[in-house]
């Protein structure tokens, strides 16, 4: 076990807090030590709270000196995207229409994580408005990528995944309307996941869209996704669309083997127009897979470009109606690209909108009807490892449409079947940039996906390894 | 100045908007105009609920 506490795992850290091995103060204090060092270059903490998290990390050793344990979390220091509402302090949003926004109410997911005695860092940086897959933000400054600065996150939770590959915080929450977690998973080589639709309450998040956002955690470790999903999923009154129902035990899950399992490879467009590197880590991926007894078949799902184009028009509609009042009254206070974005949304019909929430349903069963013979489906995150800062920079150019469409391609049909996803590190490129495989599963089993995601990081070091300090 | 939903753009974005919207109905013409006619939005909810409880 490594003698710097941000070093460990979610897992290891809390084990090793709630049996004093380290304090919470001398965890706090490693993590803050290592923002220190790394903020500088990769810009991904919206604010840090140095002073508030060292009380509250000596509040939790004294109340555990006391045997008063408040939770899996106690004394573990997090820090989350700045769109999760926390009473009393600022939420960005990564806006500058919100740069003073100061809620009222508490996040469920964030009070829940905070009721197992979790403690605040400070909050991450995000795209603006979670509406931008690359980690630009034309207000707060591109977040950089942890293994090479010169290229990006991915977005929209830009910080989030930028801060767990850096080691400068444990987890952290990210949100998914059209792959904003498993994109920075992908791009910064870390655990993602993208919860099904409903899985975990939405109150007191930044909305973008009501029909395809999520709530998730970004992690070292499907471990440690298990433990913060098992924390926040579950009914919750302040969000009707939160399904009922007991919550499954995730983490029992990890601790599952794979031999026999059926896993699905599709047969065409996810494996289309690869980039030879990450075509050859997905065939990487698959070996491992294979290796640790599952059962490897070829799925033909149904045509994904139609689900593509169903969830853009859903987004655009969605977003732009939250942001209506904004686009007439504040247009300037947007950043070009989110605000071309927002724009698009204007223009689609009512009608177009409708049908493509009509579609849903028979989109979804004809998903489930695909994939009944297997346990999971296997795809890239992305058919590109991390572009450079310089190239991604589209702002609002005739071509910015394009880029963020290839980078949210294999990301967006998933948005809108609202099905769950496990974005893996499984290896990386010859240039040493990280990249992900996503595991996608049938609705709320995303204790399947963790299984297999755990199976396969027991056989493999990818997501022990940590960027070296630029 | 053109008005789009109610919301004032020039002409230049007014043209932006058509081309960066296009390839998303050009994507989903296969399935528009062929729904059924009794087919509701909620009918997602109780393909992933069915799903659900059948485990």
């Amino acid at each position: 076990m490594s003698t710097e506490p941000a070093l460990l795992s979610l897992t290891e850290v809390a084990k090793a807090i709630a049996q004093k091995r380290f304090s919470s103060r001398e965890t706090t204090q490693s993590c803050l030590d290592r923002i220190a060092r790394w903020q500088p270059c990769l810009n991904a903490f919206m604010e840090i709270e140095a002073e508030a998290a060292l009380a509250a990390a000596d509040a939790a050793d004294a109340a555990l000196a006391k045997g008063n344990k408040h939770g899996a979390l106690h004394g573990v220091p997090l820090a989350h995207k700045d769109m999760y509402y926390e009473a009393g302090k600022v939420v960005t949003c990564g806006s500058r229409i919100r740069r003073d926004f100061v809620a009222t109410v508490t996040s469920t997911a964030l009070r829940r994580l905070k009721d197992a005695g979790a403690i605040r860092l400070g909050s991450l940086q995000m795209a603006e408005f979670a509406y931008g897959p690359t980690g630009h933000n034309a207000h707060y400054g591109a977040v950089h990528n942890p293994w090479n600065v010169d290229h990006i996150t991915g977005g929209s939770s830009s910080g989030s995944g930028s801060a767990v590959a850096a080691r400068l915080t444990f987890a952290a929450l990210g949100s998914d309307t059209g792959g904003s977690i498993r994109l920075p998973a992908h791009f910064c080589g870390v655990t993602g996941l993208k919860t099904t639709s409903g899985r975990i309450s939405r109150a007191g998040a930044m909305p973008l869209s009501q029909a395809l956002d999520t709530v998730g955690p970004l992690a070292r470790s499907a471990e440690d996704c298990a433990l913060l999903l098992g924390l926040m999923a579950g009914a919750d009154p302040e969000d009707p669309t939160a399904v009922t129902g007991p919550v499954p035990d995730y983490t029992a899950a990890t601790r599952g083997q794979i031999k026999g399992l059926r896993i699905g490879v599709p047969t065409a467009f996810y494996v289309d127009d690869l980039d030879p590197e990450v075509a050859r880590i997905f065939d990487e991926t698959i070996a491992v897979l294979k290796g640790e007894g599952a059962n490897i078949v070829q799925v033909e799902l149904p045509d994904q470009r139609q689900l593509t184009a169903a969830c853009q028009l859903v987004l655009a509609v969605e977003a732009a109606a939250f942001h209506k009042r904004w686009l007439i009254e504040r247009p300037q206070d947007y950043g070009p690209q989110v605000l071309m974005r927002l724009q698009n949304g204007l223009a689609i019909p009512g009608v177009s909108y409708l049908e493509a929430m009509r579609w849903r349903g028979p989109a979804l069963a004809a998903h489930l009807a695909a994939v009944a013979g297997v346990d999971a489906v296997i795809a890239p995150v992305a058919p590109v490892d991390a572009p450079t800062i310089a190239e991604s920079d589209v702002g609002n150019s005739p071509d910015a449409e394009a880029v963020i469409q290839r980078l949210t391609r294999f990301t967006r049909p998933i948005n809108y079947l609202g099905l769950p996803s496990l974005a893996l590190l499984t290896g990386f490129t010859r240039g040493g940039l990280p990249v992900a495989m996503q595991l996608i599963g049938r609705s709320f089993e995303e204790a399947m996906l963790l299984r297999i995601g755990a199976a396969f990081q027991r056989a493999t070091d990818f997501h022990d390894r940590v960027p070296k300090s630029a | 100045m053109a008005d789009v939903a109610g919301v004032p753009v020039s002409a230049e974005v007014a043209t932006r908007i058509a081309n960066s919207i296009g390839p998303a109905f050009e994507g989903f013409a296969p399935i528009a105009g062929t729904l059924p006619f009794d087919l509701e939005p909620a009918s997602f909810l109780l393909v992933q609920q069915a799903g659900k409880a059948s485990k």
